[in-house]
């Protein structure tokens, strides 16, 4: 079966994203077909570079990358949500003027759009918000 | 892209406005899922039916009135918005307390909107 997932929630602010990480690897497992992973709102905190995890806890954003880089799932920010929350790749940080980029490969900026057609075209798209 | 096809999408709002960001997001997702052709219908839930309460003023805040959004919808052919007669009941509010035109379900009649979609988005 084909999945998508919709994480609206940030790493270590709840529960949700280690639970949508986990379902991630679950899928995979079973030998499901993860195609992307949209995040909105505090969800596009997964998606920065500048994270810095204590070495004894879970560094729940490289788990993401490296899951994705592994199996080929696209990771899809939200452009409307990063922009606000200061998540910036070279493009924008350009277009903006701003001093820096901070997206974590390989993770992209994209728009709604990308969460509508993965609702579209998977067999479930499953929300992890809490 | 390749979205010729069409489901019924069914977009679950149950968070009080201004509470949080989710309605303004779940908004634009609906609005994008409304421009794909998808049949999409807004199902507003609990503390969401406040979403669409009528003289909301968050200037205050300050914060965006999204209720004028949900005024906008059917402008962008967006037409099925359903609530739960208990919703109404639990904050004593009748349909003339709300700004668009919802049509009221049962508790019996959810578990029907829920079997007729193909995805739920819940915000």
């Amino acid at each position: 079966m084909n999945f998508a997932l919709h994480v609206t929630c940030a790493p270590y602010s709840k529960q949700g994203n280690l639970s949508a990480l986990n379902f991630a690897r679950a899928l995979i497992e079973k030998d499901h077909r993860l195609t992307r992973v949209f995040f909105s709102s505090d969800g596009v905190h997964t998606g920065s570079q500048l994270v810095v995890c204590p070495q004894d806890e879970i560094d729940i954003p490289a788990c993401w990358s490296e899951l994705a880089s592994t199996n080929n799932i696209e990771l899809i920010l939200c452009i409307s949500a990063c922009l606000k929350r200061g998540l910036l790749d070279e493009g924008e940080a350009e277009r903006y003027e701003k001093g820096s980029a901070n997206i974590r490969a390989p993770f992209i900026i994209s728009g709604l759009g990308q969460l509508a057609e993965a609702a579209i075209t998977n067999d479930r798209l499953v929300t992890f918000g809490v | 892209m390749s979205t010729t096809e069409t489901k019924n999408l069914l977009f679950v709002f149950d968070k009080a406005p201004h509470s949080s960001p989710a309605a303004k997001e779940g908004l634009d997702a609906l609005l994008t899922a409304s421009a794909f052709g998808q049949n999409v219908t807004l199902l507003l839930i609990g503390d969401g039916i406040y979403q669409i309460m009528t003289n909301q003023d968050p200037s205050l805040l300050p914060s965006k009135n999204t209720a004028a959004i949900f005024q906008a919808l059917d402008m962008y052919g967006i037409e099925k918005i359903v609530t739960l007669q208990s919703t109404l009941d639990e904050r004593n509010l009748t349909t003339a307390d709300l700004t668009i035109e919802c049509g009221i379900i049962s508790n019996d009649e959810i578990a029907d909107l829920y079997s007729a979609q193909q995805q739920i988005l819940s915000f």
